[in-house]
């Protein structure tokens, strides 16, 4: 996080670059691709079971934030804060198609064998399960702060929350979570 | 042990990578907890880090493409009066407008079942507005068929079920064929619509077609709602909105955006709206506000204000007009606005309620509940 000094010209350079980003300067989209693609997967990753779809699913938060570029101002807020609020919508479209078409569709793919070893699946699925007991909001601040390491000050400025909000919620989700994995851990 | 505290050993313990030794052992025992659930949720990242590069080298090139794509489509377009066309091409055109006339002709013929199907779902909590087409008697109440923009609905209307005319009762021998009407009821397993209130009126006349979903980069447009569907989980819900060129589109709305609009109207058909999206995607619907008084529609009966005393069986809402006591039912549908508010009814609390006049109360069909007086905005 910048401080002092440092933090006006970032904010300049980010507000150069929403600009920029608004006029669909393809240059701008390249950077905002390049800077943002990981951080994109590895939050719609862990919300859904198939890595296929999770390539999908990223790729079209880019293509839904570039149709709707006319429509993002910068006020402060990065455009991190734009993606992960566009990933939350593609993701929730996707698991409400999948939930119409029936529920068990995810969790055959997880199940299916790939290169992942079998352990690593076993704990995605726990672990996909237990992110399902949680809130959205709850499923939202453990990804930006174990999957993408965020900062406090930078996951609760990315979810418009204050800080005291966000180590709440973190910590009813980590409890829940918690709880669910050992009632997993139980089940024969 | 104290929250804060806590929160604080916790993130000392994400640092060093340990407990700090000044936990008692109550609170090294939560913050273990709370770590372990950490470390699972960084374990399923790391393994996932390798697909993430995997999957950008593809991404690339995808949305490559779609940059190329867009500017290529830039430069190429040109107003469509300035485009010449031969008679091939006119033919051409012809002969695709046939085939799409053909087309739609099969979907309104067809009943318009899959268009209904699609605006409401068994369980849904629907207001619809429509034109009788026909009546009948059967042994579970009168049966209506409803022309709906949507395509025919089929309502079973029980006996003593409450019709009104501008707030007031009308006999249900008065529901015949070309009579206007607005509807509130719920979706059977069947499909059919089980009516609780019904108001007679003019309504606009939309004959029945094809319903588009609202696209992603569609900017704003305005309309008229012709129904509304509640999911049972009041999470998601549905209107139909009749916008430019008589175009059906299906708006899905959250539970914000629905309880948004239907606090300032609980009966949503035949008000005028405007759709548009947020930043992130978003949809945000809205009144339309006409200047000077508003056209007439037929509506359900409604009152807004604030919940004034919860009773034993709903509560009680200050009004404009003054006290209306409202009775909720099992199946009245409740969405909530504010999720600051807490589960239950409040004193103080903003509400809006639809639903149909029995003795001097009204039995609730649809309640949305809004802020508490002194809670900040919602979410």
């Amino acid at each position: 996080v910048a401080t002092g000094a440092l933090a006006i010209p970032l904010r300049a350079a980010a507000a150069q670059l929403a600009q920029r980003a608004r006029a669909r300067e393809p240059a701008a989209w390249t950077e905002i691709f390049e800077a943002h693609y990981r951080m994109v997967y590895a939050f719609v990753r862990s919300r859904v079971r198939s890595p296929a779809d999770a390539e999908d699913l990223a790729s079209q938060v880019f293509e839904v934030a570039y149709s709707r570029a006319d429509h993002f101002e910068y006020r402060g807020v990065p455009i991190e804060a734009w993606l992960v609020g566009i990933a939350r919508n593609v993701v929730r479209d996707h698991l409400k198609k999948l939930g119409r078409r029936g529920e068990t569709v995810e969790l055959q793919e997880a199940l299916m064998p790939s290169a992942d070893a079998t352990a690593t699946l076993d704990l995605r699925h726990d672990l996909a399960l237990a992110m399902r007991a949680l809130t959205e909001d709850q499923q939202t601040v453990l990804t930006l702060r174990f999957s993408l390491d965020c900062p406090v000050a930078e996951t609760a400025r990315l979810m418009r929350r204050s800080e005291d909000a966000v180590k709440n919620l973190q910590r009813r989700a980590l409890a829940s979570m918690k709880r669910e994995l050992e009632r997993q851990e139980r089940k024969p | 042990v104290s929250r804060d505290r806590i929160d604080w050993l916790f993130e000392r313990a994400l640092e060093d990578g340990r407990v700090p030794a000044e936990a008692s052992p109550g609170e090294r025992l939560e913050v273990e907890r709370l770590l372990s659930a950490a470390r699972a949720v960084r374990g399923a990242a790391a393994a996932s880090a390798g697909e993430a590069e995997l999957a950008m080298a593809r991404a690339r090139v995808r949305f490559g493409q779609v940059l190329a794509g867009s500017a290529a489509s830039a430069r190429r377009t040109r107003p469509w009066s300035a485009r010449p066309l031969g008679p091939a091409a006119w033919a051409g055109a012809a002969a695709v407008l046939v085939v799409l006339l053909g087309l739609a002709a099969i979907v309104v013929l067809s009943g318009g079942g899959a268009e209904t199907a699609v605006a409401l779902e068994p369980g849904d909590y629907v207001q619809v507005q429509g034109t009788v087409e026909s009546t009948s008697e059967t042994p579970a109440g009168r049966t209506l068929r409803l022309a709906t923009p949507m395509g025919p609905v089929e309502v079973v209307v029980a006996a003593g079920t409450p019709l009104t005319v501008r707030g007031q009762r009308r006999p249900l021998s008065e529901l015949s064929p070309g009579a206007g009407l607005v509807i509130a009821g719920l979706v059977a397993d069947d499909r059919t619509l089980r009516a609780e209130s019904l108001a007679l009126g003019t309504v606009s006349p939309h004959p029945p077609g094809r319903l588009e979903r609202l696209e992603h980069d569609r900017g704003r447009f305005t309309g008229e709602v012709v129904s509304l569907a509640l999911a049972p989980d009041g999470e998601a819900s549905r209107i139909v909105v009749v916008g430019p060129g008589g175009r059906r589109i299906l708006v899905t709305l959250d539970r914000e955006a629905a309880a948004s609009l239907l606090e300032q109207g609980p009966s949503a058909p035949g008000r005028r709206v405007s759709i548009d999206r947020d930043q992130t995607g978003n949809v945000v619907v809205a009144l339309e506000t006409a200047e000077g008084a508003p056209p007439a529609r037929p509506g359900l009966f409604e009152v807004t204000g604030v919940i004034s005393a919860v009773t034993d069986d709903g509560f009680e809402v200050a009004a404009r007009g003054g006290v209306v006591t409202v009775v909720v039912q099992e199946t009245t549908r409740v969405v909530r606005g504010d999720r600051q508010a807490g589960p239950g009814m409040q004193v103080g609390q903003a509400v809006a309620v639809s639903g149909a006049q029995h003795d001097g109360v009204l039995v609730a069909d649809l309640v949305v509940l809004g802020r508490v007086r002194g809670h900040g905005a919602p979410r």
